[in-house]
């Protein structure tokens, strides 16, 4: 196996990588076929591959990218051909958190749509106890709050080809995984995976709301809420007219004396409004400078633009900041 | 309920079928197709890539006009209507013009022809009725009854060969160049009294028959055939190709004629008779001494030979030096050729058209001086005004008190156009109705000229406008022959001896004038009432059996009609029923000789069990049922916030839905019920239950201070509001509703309605972004456009269209067949509904050069042409809902769609509500999709027309609904237990599963299952998964089968990254790792994703490898 430059340092290369790329693009006009003629790639080939895959030893190793390890994976055993995971262990570079453990956790890159958590920690759990699956469409980079989502606002989204982040209970279970030989099977006799008409059943029953549920939820939701937003409004009251210690007052949207919010639109506005009064008051032919200005306007205009007016900027008021949420 | 022209125009293309061309020694089939085929080439657009302004040099642009320049611009402003205009008919002239080089060649051919003609052997004399002579296989291309006839006739080489008509004046246009040449018969041939009885005619026919053998046998000649100039069967001409590559070139035809001053022309007067009766019908005119009928039609004939060259001569003094006018009678001519005027029996020609400028000159109605735009514009404003029918016209400037009276010639023709002689009326092939229909598109045509907002000239002179496309209904006779008993029962004797025979063009007049007397004033839908005595009689005479007497609501007792007709489709082919019962009252054609084409693609909009009906009153009935529901939702108490407005967004609610819903009954036993939810559930053991679709409702709340501003608590409030919203219906109404977080799904006498709470101020809050300034901007997002898509444009532009189809009511109908046919094709993925509804309510709204479509057919034709002919990369398609749009702002439009092009997609829809995203197109179609779409119209239209056109012709209506599927790599079977909506499919199966429905209303009132489409479903995993890989193509209305494309660029080795490596393997390839796609398990992967739905994966092709 080539491997090259990859040596020095497989993991952190590879990580940067795979990490640095922007999410999957969907390039619409590039890459759709030509519809009333797609050109035709030569033919046949497929068979020579087929060919050549059978006669390698099936015990020789199949081919992964460097730095991980394949495992096939097949939906049951009536499927012929198998898809590849490929995994390696869980590592960021030093310094950076991360949201799973190192050592401990194995990265699955690959897997199948039908597969699911719970059946991919029923797989690996032959390697070492898994302490738990998480599935998500693409790797993600640093540490991400994992909030709980409601069910009600957030639907599964349908499941295409996924990532995992496994995490045994200990390293030893990554090392295991990493040898595993395969093939997995997703769904076997013992326990059976949902798909095509018996998935999309369940799915309906499942998409069925219970209203008490989500009155609940709501409820809680908008409790939190309604606490939250009282919090601040009563701690913008309180700070309400305190000077901080370099002698700043914050003034708020519901303070005695109300301000502008300070949103794009308002700032432009006032701009505007300067700049008209500006244009009132000011006097375009009164300097010396500015008869050779508006002389040279109306010749071509030299090549080099022109150095900035020394014209004092629009006087701003300093407009208060409006208690932000996050703090 | 008809097409504005007046109804008997449908018939007389369709009976007298264009030109009769009987075959002689060659067959020649070919040449009405090439001229459509040529012509639409000529209508196409010319622009290949993206329009472009010149790029000029400073220099250049400020560089002072030249004198040439000037004197050009202030033509321009005197003569045309804008510069554009001027470049765009210069240009079609230049396209039209010939030449000189193919002049040089055309001349050579002519002499050619010449030489030939004047060396033809003559023949010693013989009777007339003794054919012997004339070798086996030469057919006289006359039909002679009766046969014995007096004279004799030998052949001798004509005494004068001369070009005729418009060649010489330099007016001809491309394509199909005829050159008319007159071959004057010597003297010897003829003898005394020729004029009568058909022999004059006999003769040249012979004298043609004879030239035609010779001409045949000469290699010079690509094809020698006969054909009937203008339909009239008694005076066959000669048609000479040449051979070999200049076979398309020019079409040269002889015409024999008569030496100059043979016959006398007071023997040919309107008034005097030339066919007697004793000849013709073997029996005496009644004895009583009654004078013989007199024939004009067959007088006309033999003047207009003798005429030939004087007509020539006055065109050529008249046109001869004038650039303009004959570049207006060229115009002229493409006009009627785009509009199929001038073709077939009675034509308008190009011929009459000329002589019409003429005229105007010599009235001095036109000036040498004017522009070929002016000419046009002064002969359409003319055609628009004057009635020829009524008030004839007269080169003629002599008062010679010997010429007959204008009122003569009205007696005996239907349109008057007298030459200068003052004795032959050029019109006299026309019929009455080709010349209300040349009459009403001058009118239509005067009208768009005057409207400065549309490009008049593309529409005016670029569009093609068939038969099959102008015309709602189209009538077809077969056999022909049946009208010969129609002329004996309408008593047509003596225009069969005028005609020769002819009983098509005999029967033409006073059917069409039977047609449109029973139909011209169908606008009201159910019965003709007249006052009674004295007209009662007459009305009962005119409609026979099926007149009743009538008690109207108003108390009067009237005599009328009564037409059965229980549905909006039925009362549009009320016409028909008109026309079969007045035929065969009238004219003894029975029912099965009449084809009758108006509506046989409503089949393909029909629901299952209304066969009667294409769903106009269902969708009435849906959308009733939604008025109540939105009173409902306008007097609910308890809401803590009262209702401000309701507004649909669901096709059911614009009347675009192909098929409509029908209310549901489920059968309990078929589902498994969820009696905590009150809900059913789709069960293993059971076919997929019936497809119900919610129809959507946005309600609109009043406004409110209240509301959090934080998106999370807004969308938590809205669902505190879904859930009220369930509650207090279901108190107050007793419906059965369920609430979602989103919606809240209401079931009303067995239709659902899907309500969404909108709150006016949250797509701005979606778009609030802070900066790290704490500065808030407002920046679109995908959610915020998402949304204000939904809750804003969608209940704007239903509403829109549901006022259309109050104004149209066959928008419905030509908007569903649209969209069943793009669905039909696979392609119904890529085009969101409402594009597709906008682009149907396009042809309503802008209708030019037609007017509005007032049948799904003719809708569904124009479709097909708007889409495989616009110009989607230089033009947005402007769709002015209520007018809203001014022609200033659609210009501006324009230019700033030319200016953004490169950041819109590939289809522009522009509407009032919608000026600069095309928010229904934004997500696609992909280039690559809409040039598929374009060639499957381009492909669908002629080969459907011809179907029409043709309705006992072998073939199926369906065909061009059905998807050519060999173009897909992989075809995936599905299984029709498992496709809900398997009956809509377009071959129809004739049974298929229960989908757990009863048909009287049950017990249950549980929620049925609704939006469960499991071949939805699978798409929605299968996208999802491999859309990086592959195209997926169904149709959603009971495809059996969806079609797979690889993407060829995805299928190119990549490096290994983490990103993307979903479905693909990683392989050594020449020593280095790459990624491929893993087409095996990929293949597996289809059958595993749909277990139970998938019947078969066919990999077709073995494109995948790389």
């Amino acid at each position: 196996m080539k491997v090259g430059p990859w040596r020095a340092g497989p993991e952190r290369r590879a990580w940067s990588q795979g990490a640095g790329q922007t999410p999957r693009k969907r390039d619409r006009a590039g890459a759709e076929p030509q519809l009333p003629a797609a050109p035709a790639l030569p033919g046949g080939k497929m068979v020579a591959r087929r060919r050549k895959r059978a006669a390698r030893d099936p015990e020789d190793c199949i081919p992964s990218p460097p730095g991980y390890a394949a495992i096939p994976i097949k939906f049951s055993e009536k499927q012929q051909a198998s898809h590849y995971l490929y995994v390696r262990a869980h590592g960021v570079r030093q310094g950076t958190k991360s949201t799973w453990p190192q050592k401990r956790t194995l990265f699955v890159l690959n897997v199948p749509p039908y597969c699911t958590e719970e059946s991919l920690s029923r797989l690996l759990s032959s390697c070492g106890l898994v302490q738990s699956v998480e599935l998500q469409e693409k790797p993600d980079l640093a540490e991400s709050p994992k909030e709980s989502r409601s069910k009600f606002f957030h639907p599964k989204p349908v499941p295409g080809f996924q990532v995992a982040y496994v995490v045994f209970q200990k390293p030893s279970g990554v090392s295991a995984a990493l040898a595993l030989k395969g093939p997995l099977l997703v769904s076997t006799e013992s326990h059976p995976v949902k798909s095509g008409i018996h998935k999309w059943i369940s799915d309906y029953a499942d998409s069925v709301p219970d209203p008490e549920a989500l009155r609940v939820e709501v409820d809680t939701f908008m409790e939190a809420y309604d606490q939250k937003i009282a919090e601040e409004e009563a701690k913008a009251k309180e700070e309400e007219g305190v000077p901080d210690e370099e002698g700043w007052v914050k003034v708020t949207r519901r303070g005695r004396r109300p301000v502008l919010p300070r949103t794009e639109a308002a700032s432009l506005r006032v701009l505007e409004r300067e700049r008209r009064k500006r244009a009132r008051k000011e006097l375009l032919n009164f300097y010396a400078w500015q008869h050779r200005e508006s002389k040279m306007e109306r010749k071509p205009r030299p090549a080099h633009p022109q150095a900035p007016r020394p014209w004092p900027q629009p006087w701003m008021r300093p407009l208060a900041r409006a208690p932000d949420s996050g703090h | 309920m008809m097409g504005p022209a007046p109804a008997g125009e449908q018939l007389c293309g369709a009976i007298g079928e264009p030109e009769v061309m009987e075959p002689a020694l060659e067959g020649t089939g070919k040449e009405g197709k090439k001229t459509s085929s040529r012509k639409r080439t000529l209508a196409e657009p010319p622009a290949k890539g993206l329009l472009q302004p010149v790029k000029l040099s400073r220099a250049e642009l400020y560089k002072e006009p030249t004198n040439e320049e000037l004197n050009h611009l202030r033509e321009t402003e005197i003569l045309f209507h804008s510069s554009l205009l001027r470049l765009q008919v210069e240009e079609l002239l230049k396209e039209v013009r010939l030449s000189e080089k193919k002049k040089d060649r055309i001349d050579a051919f002519l002499r050619e022809v010449n030489q030939r003609v004047v060396r033809v052997p003559s023949v010693p004399e013989t009777e007339l009725t003794d054919q012997a002579w004339l070798p086996a296989g030469v057919r006289v291309p006359l039909h002679q009854v009766p046969y014995a006839v007096k004279g004799c006739f030998r052949f001798l080489p004509p005494a004068q060969v001369t070009v005729v008509g418009s060649y010489l004046l330099g007016t001809c246009i491309r394509p199909d160049i005829n050159v008319d040449v007159a071959l004057t018969m010597p003297r010897e041939i003829l003898q005394d009294k020729d004029g009568l009885n058909q022999r004059y005619f006999r003769k040249r026919a012979l004298y043609l028959a004879h030239l035609a053998h010779h001409l045949a046998q000469d290699p010079l000649f690509g094809s020698v055939c006969f054909s009937y100039t203008n339909g009239c069967h008694l005076k066959p001409s000669l048609l000479l190709r040449p051979r070999g590559k200049d076979e398309r070139l020019v079409t040269v035809r002889l015409h024999p004629c008569p030496p100059p001053d043979f016959f006398r022309p007071c023997r040919l007067l309107p008034t005097k008779n030339n066919v007697r009766s004793a000849w013709y019908r073997g029996q005496s005119p009644a004895g009583d001494g009654s004078p013989e009928p007199p024939t004009p039609h067959y007088n006309t004939w033999v003047l207009q030979d003798t005429a030939l060259e004087s007509h020539l001569q006055l065109l050529s003094t008249m046109l001869g030096s004038a650039q303009g006018l004959k570049d207006g009678v060229a115009l002229l001519k493409v006009w009627l050729r785009q509009r199929e005027l001038d073709k077939g029996q009675g034509g308008f020609t190009g011929f009459l058209v000329s002589m019409l400028v003429v005229f105007l000159v010599s009235t001095h109605k036109i000036h040498t001086t004017m522009s070929g735009y002016q000419v046009l514009r002064r002969v359409l404003q003319f055609l628009a005004t004057t009635d020829l029918t009524v008030n004839g016209i007269s080169l003629c400037l002599s008062s010679d008190p010997s010429l007959p009276a204008l009122a003569d010639f009205h007696q005996a023709f239907s349109v008057v156009f007298l030459d200068s002689s003052g004795r032959l009326n050029l019109c006299a092939d026309v019929t009455a109705s080709t010349y209300h229909q040349v009459q009403y598109e001058a009118r239509l045509s005067m009208t768009l000229l005057d409207s400065r907002a549309d490009d008049g000239f593309q529409l005016l002179l670029m569009t093609p406008k068939p038969m099959i496309r102008a015309f709602d209904h189209v009538l077809h006779l077969h056999p022909l022959s049946r009208l010969q008993a129609a002329c004996h029962r309408l008593k047509l004797w003596p225009e069969l001896q005028d005609n020769g025979g002819d009983y098509v063009s005999a029967a033409l007049g006073p059917l069409t004038t039977l047609l449109e007397q029973g139909l011209g004033t169908r606008l009201k839908l159910l019965a003709h009432s007249r006052p009674p005595v004295p007209e009662a009689a007459k009305f009962r005479q005119f409609w026979g059996f099926r007149s009743e007497l009538r008690r109207f609501q108003d108390g009067a007792i009237r005599e009328a009609v009564v037409w059965e007709a229980a549905s909006m489709s039925q009362k549009r082919l009320i016409p028909h029923q008109v026309v079969t019962h007045l035929l065969a009252l009238h004219t003894d054609i029975p029912e099965t000789c009449v084809h009758y084409v108006g509506g046989p693609l409503d089949a393909l909009i029909q629901g299952l069990k209304q066969t009667s009906s294409t769903g106009e009153e269902a969708l009435a009935v849906a959308v009733c049922c939604y008025d109540d529901l939105s009173r409902l939702l306008w007097g609910l108490e308890g809401l803590p916030l009262t209702v401000s407005a309701v507004q649909g967004a669901h096709p059911v609610l614009r009347y675009t839905e192909v098929f409509p819903p029908t209310p549901v009954r489920p059968a309990s036993s078929f589902y498994e019920p969820l009696q905590e939810r009150s809900s059913l559930l789709p069960r293993l053991d059971k076919p997929c239950p019936a497809y119900v679709e919610p129809m959507t409702v946005v309600c609109h709340l009043e406004g409110s201070g209240q509301w959090p501003q934080d998106a999370e608590a807004v969308q938590r409030v809205r669902a505190a509001f879904q859930l009220r919203l369930a509650e207090l219906l279901t108190q107050q109404h007793g419906l059965q509703c369920r609430a979602t977080a989103t919606h809240t799904d209401v079931l009303k006498d067995g239709f659902v309605f899907r309500i969404r709470v909108a709150y006016q101020r949250e797509p701005q809050i979606l778009k609030e972004v802070q900066s790290p300034e704490g500065m808030i901007s407002l920046r679109d997002t995908p959610a915020s456009l998402h949304l204000e898509r939904d809750t804003r444009q969608l209940p704007l532009l239903t509403s829109a269209l549901h006022g259309l189809q109050q104004q149209h009511p066959a928008f419905s109908g030509v908007a569903r067949l649209a969209k069943r046919w793009v669905r039909a094709q696979l392609l119904g993925e890529d085009f969101t509904d409402e594009s597709l509804d906008l682009v149907a309510a396009a042809l309503f709204l802008h209708p030019e050069p037609f007017t509005p479509p007032s049948s799904p057919q003719v809708g569904f034709l124009r479709f097909l042409y708007l889409v495989s002919t616009f110009d989607w990369k230089n033009n947005p398609l402007i769709v002015n809902l209520n007018n809203e749009l001014t022609v200033e702002e659609q210009v501006e439009i324009r230019s700033g769609f030319l200016a953004a092009r490169t950041q819109l997609p590939v289809m522009v829809i522009v509407t009032p509500q919608d000026r600069k995203h095309s928010v229904w197109t934004q997500d696609g179609p992909s280039a690559q999709i809409l040039q598929q779409l374009v060639v499957l119209a381009a492909e669908a239209l002629p080969m459907l027309e011809k179907q029409l056109m043709d309705p006992r012709g072998p073939g199926d209506i369906r065909t061009v609904f059905r998807p050519p599927l060999d173009i897909y790599d992989v075809l995936i079977r599905l299984s029709p237990r498992h496709i809900p909506r398997h009956r809509q499919a377009v071959d129809s199966p004739a049974a298929s599963f229960c989908r757990g429905l009863l048909s009287q209303p049950g017990p249950s009132s549980l929620m049925p299952v609704l939006g469960y489409d499991p071949p939805q479903l699978y798409l929605m995993q299968l996208r999802e998964a491999f859309g990086d890989l592959a195209l997926f193509f169904y149709d959603q209305h009971g495809g059996e089968v969806i079609g797979v494309l690889w993407k060829p660029t995805s299928f190119q080795p990549q490096p290994f990254k983490a990103s993307s490596t979903k479905g693909r393997m990683v392989m050594s390839r020449g020593g280095e790792l790459v990624m491929v796609p893993n087409v095996e398990a990929i293949l597996e992967d289809f059958a595993v994703l749909g277990e139970g739905l998938v019947q078969t994966v066919e990999a077709r092709s073995e494109r995948w490898t790389v």
